[in-house]
């Protein structure tokens, strides 16, 4: 019998014990949290109008989606937030209206990726230093990819560019391809 | 062990792909360009994740680094990944075993997984074995996933053959011989004279001693030779019997207080390790348990190993039909003339008693070491502690410690008649519990008596 006598601490409750919780892990939930309130408080000022019930009904999805990041409440956190938005807020007409959308597109960016961060590893094991420098690098590379669609919408909305029919159908025809090229790129391996 | 699995498509790449392309698409159709730029981020992130789908099927091997533990030693259950492009990030999580300490504590380990990377990635979650007994660790659920959490690789729930964790036997020494030692060679000095260490007497030389064994001095004073006398070395059987129908009090492994079967496997692990080193022949049979085949005598470090590995697969028994029949069945086996029998017993079941008077009338040297923890031996028992005796002590203090203490006036007279029938009952304290009682054995053996075969 050769093993090792070397005897490893018995099981303590971690910084996020009674949650079960590892500290890195407390600490991305709470990023997605935070990025959700931000966007629903950002949807509440920018809407003329704006829809009480919705925050009502988005903040304890915000918080339950941070317990089961992995579960399709998920997806509905962000359908939420995008609906909310979408419904409440008119298409931007100020630099400010459209500075606002930026900040928009980033907080779903965020509540998105902390979300699919915090579903692909084990609640209670730390997040290794190397995967929080990779997903934010790369949060930001997505951050800046959106830069320029954002600042082509901004000058077409500020020009008041007409619209002509033969450019939407294009556009139409571009987004379905996009889709199905999207779809097929995606499907699963079964069988 | 290899582990298979296939590539699925996780909910956060569903949400990322349906979201973006139905926002975008509505920010065309509609001329919402805030739609556009909302989806936007959702759609990079899809084509991105699409971009860098797995094309391969990782390699993972699992193990458990130690076949074969003693309690309080450690194990890892390690999940080694080769290297490979598409997997970027690689979790580990195991489910809980009774009596296993685990590093980390969470029992979950997670890793960054570089592509560029030539060698294997290795997650390793630690896990030390407090108790004795077959440690099945986990089962475990192993993750991997692609870039940006769009695909995962996840198989089944992995388990391992269980890690046998032999007991870690107590400190045990015995400076008094087996009574009767009937064996070959051995170290046991026997009654009758031949080859051996010790000495006999010095007596006139008769046809037939070896010259070597001329005691020269006393050859010389007297004028006439003398030579050395000694008795002859020669081996015994111990045969251990461990009472495995009752198992009394809390188990908190190696390092807590231990349970009646607790105290019955180290002590019997102990006694074995002590004799096998004093080239004795050392059998075992676990009263009640079941699948657990009597092990034969035998001598040598390899038997101790068997019997450890015996004493390892030692379970208690449930207390129905079956196990009374066995335990009936289990009494019958057959004891050889010189054998010393150590029942290890709480002295709970009085059949385990009434086979001790029954195997010393037989004329068999038998010792009963007694091991209920000695805190559950007092009649008033603390209240923290009845829920050791009894599951329902919570509901029925009173009465539980009410019948304990009837049980235990029924244990102290069925003792009682084992030791005034000639079987000695010592609890069992380590180095020297037997040594009392085997000197009082010795020393009856020589005595002429009366037995029933």
């Amino acid at each position: 019998m050769t093993a090792p006598t070397a005897s490893p601490r018995r099981p303590s409750p971690g910084p996020a014990g009674a949650l079960g919780l590892s500290s890195s892990q407390a600490a991305v939930r709470s990023l997605l949290v935070v990025a959700s309130l931000a966007l629903v408080a950002l949807t509440l000022v920018a809407a003329p109008h704006g829809l009480v019930v919705a925050a009502v009904v988005l903040v304890p999805l915000a918080l339950w989606t941070a317990w089961r990041p992995e579960s399709p409440w998920a997806t509905a956190l962000v359908a939420g937030l995008v609906l909310h938005w979408v419904a409440t807020v008119p298409v931007p007409s100020s630099t400010g209206a459209w500075l606002r959308l930026l900040a928009a597109a980033w907080l779903l960016l965020v509540v998105h990726l902390s979300a699919a961060l915090t579903a692909s590893l084990p609640p209670s094991a730390p997040l290794p230093r190397a995967t929080l420098r990779r997903w934010g690098r790369r949060g930001a590379v997505v951050a800046g990819v959106i830069l320029p669609v954002w600042a082509l919408a901004l000058v077409a909305g500020e020009q008041g560019v007409g619209g002509e029919v033969g450019l939407t159908y294009a556009a139409i025809a571009a987004a379905a391809v996009l889709a199905l090229a999207v779809h097929l790129l995606s499907r699963d391996d079964r069988g | 062990m290899p582990v298979s699995a296939q590539w699925r498509v996780t909910p956060a790449h569903v949400r990322a792909l349906g979201l973006g392309v139905l926002l975008v698409s509505l920010g065309v159709v509609l001329r919402r360009p805030d739609a556009l730029v909302l989806g936007a981020p959702l759609l990079v992130v899809a084509l991105w994740s699409s971009a860098r789908r797995p094309s391969t099927t990782p390699v993972l091997r699992v193990r458990t680094t130690q076949p074969l533990l003693r309690e309080g030693q450690a194990t890892a259950w390690r999940a080694t990944l080769e290297p490979t492009r598409d997997v970027e990030e690689a979790g580990l999580t195991l489910l809980p075993t009774p009596h296993t300490a685990y590093e980390p504590g969470s029992r979950s380990v997670a890793a960054a997984v570089d592509p560029e990377a030539e060698e294997p990635t290795v997650l390793s979650i630690a896990c030390r074995s407090t108790r004795w007994g077959h440690r099945r660790l986990g089962p475990a659920t192993v993750a991997l996933t692609s870039a940006l959490g769009a695909f995962r690789w996840e198989p089944e729930p992995v388990s391992l053959p269980a890690v046998p964790t032999v007991p870690l036997p107590d400190t045990f020494t015995a400076r008094v011989a087996v009574p009767r030692p009937d064996g070959l060679v051995g170290q046991n000095r026997s009654h009758h004279p031949g080859d051996g260490g010790e000495l006999d007497q010095i007596r006139p030389f008769r046809f037939g001693d070896r010259l070597r064994r001329v005691h020269w001095p006393v050859s010389a004073r007297t004028g006439q030779l003398h030579v050395t006398a000694t008795h002859a070395d020669q081996d015994s059987e111990i045969l251990l019997l461990v009472d495995a129908m009752h198992d009394i009090g809390r188990s908190e492994g190696v390092d807590g207080p231990g349970s009646s079967l607790d105290n019955a496997v180290r002590a019997a692990g102990a006694v074995a390790e002590h004799y096998l080193r004093a080239g004795d022949r050392v059998g075992l049979i676990v009263l009640g348990a079941r699948d657990l085949p009597p092990v034969t005598a035998a001598a040598g470090p390899h038997h101790l190993r068997r019997l450890l590995d015996a004493l390892a697969r030692t379970t208690v028994a449930d207390g129905t039909v079956g196990d009374e029949k066995r335990l009936r069945s289990q009494l019958r086996h057959h004891v050889s003339a010189g054998t010393l029998a150590v029942i290890l017993t709480p002295a709970i079941s009085p059949d385990v008693l009434a086979h001790a008077i029954g195997l010393s009338r037989r004329g068999i040297s038998v010792v009963t070491v007694d091991t209920l923890p000695a805190e559950l031996a007092m009649p008033d028992i603390p209240a923290e502690r009845l829920a050791d005796i009894a599951a329902t002590a919570s509901e029925h203090p009173t009465e539980t410690r009410l019948a304990w203490r009837l049980r235990l006036l029924e244990r102290s007279r069925e003792m009682a008649r084992a030791r005034e029938a000639g079987v000695p009952i010592v609890p069992w304290a380590g180095p020297g519990t037997l040594d009392l009682v085997l000197r009082d054995l010795g020393r009856r053996s020589r005595a002429p008596r009366v037995v029933s075969r």
